[in-house]
């Protein structure tokens, strides 16, 4: 029997993400290998069916919502293939695109891992692997993300300030493409010409093509990346599924950092926590994240702690704060932090803190407790949409994740208060201020203040396109963000990307409805 | 014969606890094979002395007195303190309730003697006469078998429903030796008492579905629950899920929560460890893990190996 | 007003190993934290003394590492903190574990309120709190859920019990063992840290406490463990194939 079936509502669970955009489907399809992968791509090919790939369906933008055709949903591909050393002596990790974040992370903890399949060299190559003594950096918020969603998308997290997203720390890919031939492409092997490209097919084949004549922002972003002379790998991250479907992923794992540990200060006015943050992007040892919570954010979760049990676990605010800036240390020392801390409380109160008035975490467990609190906010929002959904179930959430470059946040920072205040929406911000790019929040209540919040989002779009910045640094466009996607890149681009993706998927049948919105040739 | 084994009946609204009752007939078993004697030790007014002795005590042990209706540690330890010095009984069991866990440290510290927390096991070997009190231990890998060879009495506390609730037998005779109370007044007054806020008693359901950190979020936890409600029972938790805040302390199963003993015990996202193992007593124990070498599965009747979310999809569409 | 908190040091991993030879508790290469609940008792302690004033000492029985979990205790508020360790404390059961408690409070000045977490997570007997009460010859209450107040030398308590919750008062000297509804302790600040990374540690040995060689450690316990098990297995688990499956299985057995 075909890999594929046909879509039934016992299914329906597939036909969304986290954003809660609802899709449609008339086939589905769990391959739990490469080559059934093929299949379906090759079934989705020859009848004319658009596929959509989907993960974990963690995703923030509606990417893994079907519209129509076929669910390609990789969760069954969910196992970790084998482990390499490089010449430089760095670990890869070789993975199906399905298996979750959290399960790389156990695995790689416990040194617990089904080697039932693996072959000689990873075999030889584990004996060298200490249980916990490598990770994988990217850390995006929802841990049951699959590695290929993530890399789908590019997500960051947090630490990726100083640890880069997950491009980054992606070696080598196999994807499958429109027609169903497969690529395989590792770093620094495959480039591109200039702007010419020619992907190397696992037949023998290639599949050449040029890039769209421009750069995409040099932020981080989860978007297309397009350079002269780039590294073809790049291709397929932020692309969101729409230029091929990443059948394998190897991962650079890190050698875990010996200590872990977090700062939460707390300042009077906001203009104090910049001033934190900008010496904490200075400070040394480079801090793995840096992230900002304004006043409203805390009260949310405050005000939730009410309602929601799992939130009294979390420390009472201090009497007299504003808002809040979290720094995590990932440090090679584990008697590396009063050090630390020394120069860190002078720079607290310098910024118009106060180091008595600070939460520190000195190992995981306590760690937790910062995440934990760091995780309530979006948790809280999510909440909060959910209720408002009930008396108008149009609305959807109302977050952005767009990011300029350092000369030009305080700018955006200043600009997102200024039009928040204006607007008199229920609101907040926080998120990842290290690199530039927090998440305004808009709590629309109603469907006027959801058509407002959507209004004030284009214009944010126009306005962080002429900073220079893009409109998506984690999330990806997905289906969610299109529209804020096709101000950014002007109808211009637009063509031209679309130009890309005819090169790769002529029938456009791969990830329909994603990132890229037709214009009038 | 009051130096065999001494059963702690506790005063309960109900009249005894029922791990008392649990722990005399566990006491009848053990004594019949040493050819010891057992003896339920209770305090207070209306105590019901001839059921005591139909679950299987050879002779009741009263200390009649208004005042010992309200249990109090330090009156208590004083008044059993007092009747084990004078009659010197081999073992003393205490029902693990949270008053029992309270007032046996206070007894086994006046007394100098070993206490051994939550068995769920005792013998008493054949050739040492020394009660063998076994219980999980060491992070819940291991069950760890305890000994106090010298010191006496051989102390011991036990969770409610480890062993079952014996069958009164009322032809069983009915002994009552009543001691004058010994013990001053205590120092700690009671101002009042309220009912807890999350009132369920797990040990009232037959099927409980029981969530653990594989669970995979809120929304689950909420479906669980209603596939509980749906199967008829309710929604139990694991350590880490109340330690975590997610439930409350009342849904807790195991060796640091309830003991249960329901028809059916389905575990979503349960890994296994003995500490929660040690408090099910299942007719059926039906495990659903992703981790095909979850512990959870070495004691489990019934094993499927899906994610908790896929698995609740199936169950609740089935239940309509 | 002065209050003890008593602490214990307990691996972080709940998976542990055993020494074959002594069946105790093998506590090499495994990451060490203080006592989760433990650390409600610290917090109340604090919480008090910034309402009421008066002094607070952490104190604990353990190997000369716990020193560390002690510094963690002076960052969040504790004033003193003193370590009971030395061989002769070495494979204490609770009752002599309770033993050189009661005999460190009483020579580090006696104490008006005491406090212990409900139980420890390595151990999870929950014994060594009313154990001590009664060496030190004061009333406790276990289980406690709130502390309402201090004043005329009594304490006004709320406690867990088997059917809901208690209010008691006790006089003071008193012990306490506490819940973690009790609060939500807090993490140290920057200057915390490093405050308790500055502060002395006193570390004292049995004869410090005037304790004899029978009274401490192994020789001073009253149980042995005399031998580990692991846990029987069920007759085998049978895999089924999801819920209907699973519902089919349960009833097909039952009709049999």
């Amino acid at each position: 029997m075909s890999i594929v079936q046909a879509y039934t509502d016992a299914y329906k669970n597939y036909l969304f993400d986290e954003s809660r955009t609802m899709g449609r489907a008339d086939y589905i399809a769990f391959p739990r290998n490469e080559a059934e992968l093929v299949e379906a791509v090759r079934f989705a090919h020859d009848n004319g069916v658009p596929l959509t790939a989907q993960g974990s369906r963690t995703g923030l933008a509606g990417g893994a919502s079907p519209q129509g055709g076929m669910i390609l949903n990789l969760s069954r591909m969910n196992r970790i293939l084998g482990i390499r050393r490089d010449a430089q002596g760095r670990f890869l990790l070789r993975v199906q695109p399905g298996v979750a974040l959290t399960t790389v992370r156990k695995a790689l903890r416990d040194k617990s891992f089904d080697i039932s399949s693996w072959d000689a060299e990873s075999l030889e190559t584990l004996k060298d692997v200490r249980a916990g003594a490598l990770f994988f950096s990217p850390d995006p918020t929802e841990p049951t993300a699959s590695i290929g969603g993530m890399a789908s998308c590019n997500a960051c997290g947090a630490r990726s300030f100083l640890y880069g997203c997950t491009r980054k720390h992606v070696n080598a890919l196999r994807a499958v493409l429109a027609d169903g031939r497969v690529t395989a492409l590792e770093r620094g092997r495959e480039r591109a010409q200039g702007r010419d490209f020619a992907l190397p097919c696992t037949d023998g084949t290639f599949l050449r093509g040029r890039l769209p004549d421009f750069d995409t922002p040099d932020i981080k972003d989860a978007g297309y990346l397009l350079r002269a002379d780039m590294d073809l790998v790049d291709l397929f991250m932020g692309s969101q599924g729409t230029l091929g479907v990443i059948s394998e992923l190897e991962l650079i794992l890190l050698p875990s950092p010996a200590l872990l540990c977090g700062v939460t200060a707390f300042f009077p006015d906001d203009e104090c926590a910049l001033a934190y943050v900008y010496a904490m992007k200075k400070f040394r040892p480079k801090p793995a994240s840096i992230e900002f919570f304004d006043k409203r954010a805390l009260d949310l979760v405050e005000a939730q702690k009410a309602e929601t049990p799992a939130f009294r676990q979390l420390q009472p605010l201090p009497e007299n704060y504003c808002c809040a800036v979290y720094v995590e240390f990932n440090l090679d020392d584990e008697n590396g932090l009063c050090p630390v801390l020394e120069r860190l409380a002078p720079v607290i109160s310098q910024s118009g803190g106060d180091p008595d008035n600070t939460w520190v975490a000195r190992d995981e467990l306590e760690l937790e407790k910062l995440l934990l609190f760091r995780h309530s906010v979006p948790e809280t929002i999510d909440i909060h949409v959910e209720k408002n959904k009930k008396n108008e179930p149009e609305i959807t959430i109302l977050s952005t994740d767009m990011a300029v470059d350092d000369a030009h946040f305080d700018e955006l920072f200043h600009l997102y208060k200024r039009d928040l205040e204006k607007s008199g929406l229920p609101c907040l911000i926080f998120g990842h201020i290290g690199e530039n790019h927090v998440h305004p929040n808009i709590l629309a209540r109603n469907l006027d203040e959801y058509r407002r919040g959507h209004a004030l989002f284009e214009k944010w779009a126009r306005d962080v396109r002429d900073l220079g910045g893009t409109i998506t640094a984690e999330h990806g466009a997905g289906k969610i963000k299109r529209k804020l996607a096709l101000i950014m890149y002007g109808e211009e681009k637009m063509r031209a990307l679309w130009a890309l993706k005819r090169q790769l998927d002529p029938e456009n049948i791969l990830g329909p409805g994603n990132v890229l919105t037709e214009v009038e040739a | 014969m009051r130096n065999g084994i001494w059963v702690f009946c506790e005063n309960a609204p109900e009249g005894v606890r029922g791990v008392s009752y649990e722990l005399l007939g566990e006491a009848a078993r053990l004594a019949r094979g040493a050819g010891l004697s057992v003896t339920a030790v209770t305090l207070g007014t209306n105590r019901p002395a001839a059921e005591m002795c139909a679950r299987g005590a050879d002779e009741v042990l009263l200390v009649e007195d208004e005042a010992l209706n309200e249990p109090e540690e330090m009156r208590y330890a004083q008044e059993i303190c007092a009747l084990v010095e004078k009659y010197k009984p081999s073992v003393l069991l205490l029902g693990g309730t949270m008053f029992g866990r309270s007032l046996a440290p206070r007894i086994a510290a006046r007394l100098q003697t070993g206490l051994t927390a939550d068995c769920t096991q005792l013998e008493i070997n054949p050739e040492t006469g020394l009660l063998e009190q076994t219980r999980p231990a060491f992070g819940g890998n291991l069950f760890a078998t305890i000994l106090c060879p010298e010191a006496r009495p051989q102390m011991a506390t036990v969770r409610p429903k480890v062993f079952p609730l014996p069958a009164a037998d009322a032809s069983r005779p009915v002994r009552v030796a009543r001691e004058a109370p010994v013990s001053q007044a205590s120092p700690v007054v009671l101002l009042g008492r309220r009912a807890g806020e999350d009132g369920v008693n797990l040990a009232d359901y037959d099927v409980l579905v029981c969530v653990g950190q594989g669970i995979g979020g809120a929304e689950n936890i909420a479906r669980a629950q209603k596939l509980a409600e749906k199967l008829g029972g309710t929604l139990a938790a694991t350590r880490p899920m109340v330690d975590a805040g997610v439930l409350p302390y009342a849904r807790q199963v195991g060796q640091t929560g309830k003991a249960v003993a329901p028809k059916l015990y389905l575990a979503l996202g349960v890994s296994g460890a003995i500490q929660h193992l040690a408090g099910v007593n299942a007719d059926v124990l039906a495990a659903v893990n992703t981790d095909p070498d979850a512990p959870i599965f070495e004691h489990a009747d019934y094993g499927v190996l899906q994610d908790c979310g896929a698995f609740l999809d199936e169950a609740l569409a089935a239940l309509g | 007003m002065k209050i003890t908190v008593c602490v214990k040091q307990v691996p972080a991993a709940n998976e542990q190993r055993l020494d074959p030879v002594t069946g105790t508790v093998i506590r090499e290469g495994v990451p060490s934290i203080l006592n989760p609940f433990d650390a409600y008792a610290l917090e109340e302690a604090v919480r008090l003394k910034e309402r009421l004033g008066g002094e607070i000492t952490v104190l604990s029985m353990g190997v000369p590492s716990a020193q560390e979990t002690l510094r963690r205790a002076l960052a969040v508020g504790a004033d003193r903190a003193i370590l009971l360790s030395g061989r002769a404390f070495a494979g204490a059961d609770t009752l002599a574990t309770a033993r050189a408690l009661a005999k460190a409070i009483g020579k580090a000045g006696g104490a008006d309120l005491v406090l212990c977490g409900r139980m420890a997570t390595d151990g999870d007997t929950a014994q060594v709190g009313p154990m001590l009460a009664e060496m030190l010859g004061v009333p406790h209450a276990a289980d406690v859920s709130e502390i309402e107040a201090i004043d005329g030398g009594r304490v006004t308590l709320t406690r867990m019990t088997d059917d809901g919750y208690r209010r008691e008062q006790l006089p003071l000297p008193a012990l306490l063992t506490v819940v973690k509804e009790i609060n939500v302790p807090r993490l140290p600040s920057v200057m915390g840290v490093l405050r308790g990374q500055a502060a002395e540690v006193t570390v004292w040995d049995a004869p410090d406490v005037g304790a004899l060689p029978e009274e401490t450690g192994q020789r001073g316990s009253r149980t042995r463990v005399v031998r580990t098990a692991r846990p029987a297995k069920r007759a085998g688990c049978r895999m089924v194939d999801g819920f209907a499956a699973l519902m089919d299985a349960i009833q097909g057995a039952e009709r049999k």
